[in-house]
């Protein structure tokens, strides 16, 4: 009933509803689209301006997170927090935005990722660097709103845990340019276990 | 509508069960189109007020809730599969963690997850939940067989696990050495596990250690579900001239 009302443009105001607001109303439930009020209208309506703040909803920034320190080595539990079973957060996938993680172990320094990730970043010149630091990288697709987030995190006196978080809005563009080009660009960083004991042999 | 009702606007295509009855009846009714009457259903008033939730977040969870519960089977409620659907998009994913989680979450222990027990447990990942609380959810988390305490062999199972699910190779040397340098560190009573005691000092250590148990994303819930729920009372007379001059 409610909603054949709005259809067909059928509504009484409460009493204690203000001119402006009624007129508001009506134009936000104007039956024609053409005549209907816009977004840029609403936003210059009298009544929708009066006591109207500005809210900045930040999408889930990666700074957010509190990740562990960059220079203490990460400990068990931090390694189990890593798994996809302990975070919540895909509860709330496919609703604005898309976040996936993935991690891999190096045996690489922290500045030779980096580096190595500029570089074929670089090359692949439809992503660039949003910002460095010592522990990691920020990457941008432009053309979409894909961010990746590197991060390194020492794990023993050789080995680094690098961890990989993609935020985005549809899913497609993330895995073409992380799994279809980036992450095969940088698999030769990734510790090889076997190859340990002719390292450690050196 | 007298009697504590809540809402005014009747859709007139409810089913006769969902008209709502006369006041002074514990009525099978529901107060609007979208809140039925599903097992383990709570009163988001009642849930707001025991958890840091507002009651329009409450409602925002319940969007989300029936989202979720009727992905796989329409019944309202969460199972097993349909969280793993959620997590990993893949209903058939086993995962240790996600399998401790749905445990926690089922607190009744009846193999399902309910409206009432998601809220309440989703209430300690929200930012402002007491960090007692996700220092604890997370002790109960870690602790696999639920003896009070985490084992040597619990951590080291989890870090296999982890690393299993991963892709993620380390060698046994390696992983014995972190698991008993992380154990040695927390244990500091040494006796071969970890108490609630000593994964407190723990984790005021190394804070991070709880930072799963944080959703940043539960604060704005009421931006990505808004629900549409009409709290107003508003009686006819209380309605003058409408839009069309009638």
């Amino acid at each position: 009933m409610l909603y054949r009302n709005i259809y067909r443009g059928e509504f009484k105001f409460p009493k204690w509803t203000s001119l402006e607001l009624r007129r508001f109303i009506s134009r936000l439930l104007d039956t024609n689209p053409e005549t209907r009020i816009t977004i840029d209208e609403i936003m210059k309506d009298p009544w929708f301006k009066n006591g109207y703040k500005e809210v900045k909803v930040q999408p889930l920034d990666f700074e957010m997170i509190e990740e562990p320190q960059s220079n203490v080595r990460l400990n068990a539990f931090d390694l189990i927090s890593f798994s996809s079973g302990c975070d919540l957060s895909g509860l709330f996938n496919d609703v604005d935005f898309f976040t996936q993680r993935e991690q891999f172990i190096s045996a690489e320094k922290p500045w030779k990722i980096i580096e190595r990730t500029r570089d074929e970043v670089d090359k692949m010149g439809n992503v660039k660097v949003i910002s460095t630091s010592e522990s990691g990288i920020r990457l941008e697709h432009q053309g979409s709103n894909l961010v990746i987030a590197i991060d390194i995190h020492p794990l023993t006196e050789k080995l680094v845990v690098v961890v990989v978080n993609r935020r985005e809005l549809n899913a497609e563009s993330s895995d073409e340019i992380w799994i279809g080009k980036l992450k095969p660009s940088l698999s030769d960083l990734v510790y090889n276990s076997e190859s340990d004991i002719a390292v450690d042999s050196e | 509508m007298k009697g504590g009702e809540s809402v005014e606007i009747k859709p007139q295509n409810l089913s006769p069960s969902q008209v709502p009855v006369a006041s002074g009846e514990p009525s099978v009714a529901n107060d609007s189109k979208r809140i039925k009457r599903v097992p383990g259903y709570e009163d988001p008033n009642v849930l707001a007020a025991e958890t840091p939730f507002t009651v329009s977040e409450v409602e925002s969870l319940y969007e989300l809730f029936m989202k979720l519960s009727n992905s796989i089977v329409a019944d309202g409620l969460i199972h097993k599969e349909e969280f793993q659907l959620a997590l990993f998009r893949n209903k058939n994913q086993r995962n240790l963690f996600a399998d401790r989680i749905f445990d926690l979450f089922d607190i009744k222990r009846n193999g399902v997850i309910e409206f009432g027990e998601f809220v309440r447990s989703l209430g300690v990942f929200h930012p402002n939940a007491p960090v007692a609380d996700k220092i604890a959810f997370a002790f109960r988390l870690y602790d696999l067989r639920q003896t009070g305490f985490i084992e040597h062999e619990e951590l080291k199972e989890m870090v296999l696990a982890l690393l299993h699910e991963s892709d993620l190779v380390l060698s046994e040397d390696v992983v014995e050495t972190i698991v008993d340098k992380t154990f040695s560190e927390a244990d500091t009573q040494g006796d071969g596990r970890i108490d609630p005691e000593e994964w407190k000092i723990f984790v005021s250590k190394y804070p991070s250690l709880i930072k799963n148990m944080t959703l940043p994303y539960l604060k704005d819930i009421s931006l990505a579900f808004p629900s549409f729920v009409v709290r107003t009372e508003i009686e006819d007379s209380d309605l003058s001239v409408g839009a069309n001059g009638d």
